[in-house]
């Protein structure tokens, strides 16, 4: 049946392999078609392997409840832990952006990750981003961080949550990123990263 | 400037590896020979865009799936623009740089049909007009302009949404002011410019033109007067714009207005007042203008002229064509032999059927 040539089922598994991998963020179809050759060489063991990385993450790995980060304990390690600092919590967009910020050691205390940043064009407002959940944390909060990209969403994220806070009375700085414009947290190496932690302005 | 030029399955154009040298060139050729799809493929290694066509698969030959235009540069540059699985593909040096840095390689500035739409189209024609300008000076502004347009469409989501949370709609008129100032101080900066090499212009060619005076018409009024101003004015603008569900100020709104001044100093819009051969000469003499900002600030541009002898007098075009600038590299075409019988050129082509070749 004609209609049928392009479900899923009736492709040969290298275009059901490339069609699956050409889905991934920042994946196109040449490098999808790239990976999936690479994927056809490797030995089954290393094949197997990544498979079960992959299914493992879905069955063993959730988000904390308390702040979004990814983690196999609830809640995280870094909630979980006495030694941080729990008078600060730096917001971050996604978990993936968590550890370049651990890695400058530059901030000792608590995350909260939004799964996002507010969009009108994409429909997500303060409660798609549920900031409600963020609010419900600051009581013994004196410092909020916030660490969202420098692009336009970002950048209306942490204006939009810096009214919400100010005026409670808690200290709001953003951020100062010593990276080019558009730059992404992810692809920021932990010096600069480290400098604009300890340079973080007032909002 | 261009030193090499080679295009494969690009329009009509026969696979085509040419040398370019400086100086004058003139394309002769008859209507549908394939001289404005050379210019086309100069235009677009330079922007990355075509004159012609917003559709870049336009662009492919008849027959054929994708093109291949290449050229390069005095300065070692080579760039690259092809299509590959019918997207669009730019490259320069072999490598996809960001669009900024693209545009900085081969500025140009380009005459084509359209271009008279300056003077007598919509006000969207003007500010795309300002907003070429403002890029070849500065190619960085590309990141202002993206980061405006997208905290307007921000806003514009918000607004047409009906319910408006308040705090959201001030953080994005925040946004939409901080660009929307340095947007209008980029317009603002590049009409003095534009309007100080005018009046040089006009004056040296002496075309029997009255004194042209070029303004900048910012949306809000206040937009040069910085950030502060501009939010100002958006908030007072803000009930309305609740009421009406869409932004109404900002430099999507923006014009220029192009107006002759009489004898007795009153001033009357050029498009209605000018013949055809009169816009034709002042707009030539506008983007003869822009060139000679952008010499002003060391950016020399390949200057491409699509059939620009067109209704013009030969008079006012020999006078034009004198200040074109010695210095520059210069791509003309043109269906009249005649008319540059006595004008200074270079280097001659002909274009038949797709074919060029020099002579
Ligand atoms: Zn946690």
């Amino acid at each position: 049946m004609l209609s049928d040539v392009n479900t899923p089922s009736s492709l040969d598994p290298l275009s059901k392999l490339v069609r699956e991998l050409s889905r991934l963020p920042g994946i196109g179809q040449k490098t999808a078609a790239r990976l999936a050759h690479h994927l056809l060489r490797v030995t089954e063991d290393d094949a197997r392997t990544l498979a079960q990385a992959i299914v493992e993450v879905k069955e063993k790995l959730f988000h904390c409840e308390v702040c979004n980060s990814i983690t196999d304990r609830q809640p995280c390690s870094y909630c979980s832990d006495p030694e941080r600092d729990r008078t600060k919590i730096c917001v971050v967009e996604e978990p993936f952006n968590i550890p370049a910020i651990e890695r400058t050691r530059e901030h000792q205390g608590l995350y909260h990750v939004l799964l996002g940043t507010l969009s009108p064009q994409r429909g997500i407002g303060p409660r798609e981003l549920g900031v409600d959940r963020l609010m419900d944390r600051l009581t013994g909060v004196d410092e909020v961080i916030l660490a969202t990209n420098p692009d336009v969403e970002g950048e209306a994220t942490a204006l939009y949550l810096a009214r919400l806070i100010k005026p409670k009375g808690i200290r709001v700085s953003r951020l100062a990123f010593g990276m080019p414009v558009g730059g992404d947290i992810e692809f920021t190496d932990e010096v600069t990263l480290g400098r604009s932690l300890a340079g973080r302005r007032a909002l | 400037m261009l030193t090499h030029l080679s295009a494969t399955a690009f329009r009509n154009l026969e696979a085509l590896d040419v040398e370019v040298g400086p100086g004058r060139h003139l394309i002769l050729g008859t209507n549908g020979a394939g001289k404005t799809s050379l210019l086309e493929a100069i235009y677009l290694l330079a922007t990355t865009r075509s004159f012609r066509t917003p559709r870049i698969a336009d662009c492919v030959r008849h027959g054929e799936s994708s093109f291949r235009v290449l050229c390069e540069t005095a300065e070692r540059q080579k760039l690259e623009v092809f299509l590959d699985a019918g997207q669009r593909e730019r490259r320069v040096n072999g490598e996809r740089t960001s669009l900024a840095d693209h545009l900085a390689a081969l500025p140009v500035v380009c005459w084509t049909a359209s271009e008279g739409e300056v003077l007598t189209g919509a006000p969207t024609e003007r500010r795309r007009f300002m907003d070429r300008g403002v890029l070849g000076l500065r190619p960085v502004a590309l990141e202002v302009m993206s980061r405006y347009r997208h905290a307007l469409d921000g806003k514009k989501e918000l607004l047409k949404s009906g319910w408006v949370d308040p705090v959201q709609l001030s953080v994005w008129t925040d946004l939409q002011a901080r660009a929307a100032a340095e947007l209008s101080a980029l317009r603002a900066t590049y009409v003095e410019q534009l309007s100080a090499g005018l009046a040089e212009l006009l004056e040296a060619a002496d075309l029997g033109l009255p004194e042209v005076k070029l303004k900048y018409r910012p949306s809000p009024s206040e937009a040069i007067d910085g950030v502060e101003a501009v939010r100002g004015a958006l908030e007072q603008a803000q009930a309305k714009e609740i009421e009406l569900k869409q932004p109404l100020l900002g430099p999507q709104r923006d014009d220029l207005s192009i107006r002759w001044v009489g004898r007795e100093g009153e001033s009357r819009a050029v498009k209605r007042v000018a013949s055809a051969g009169e816009r034709k000469a002042l707009g030539l003499a506008l983007l003869l203008a822009h060139g000679q900002v952008l010499q002003g600030r060391n950016v020399e541009p390949v200057v491409l002229l699509d059939d620009v002898d067109a209704e013009l007098d030969p008079e006012r075009w020999s006078r034009l064509w004198t200040l074109v600038g010695r210095h520059l590299q210069i791509l003309v075409t043109s269906a009249r032999p005649a008319v540059w019988e006595h004008l200074e050129i270079d280097h001659r082509w002909q274009v038949e059927s797709g074919r060029v070749r020099r002579g």
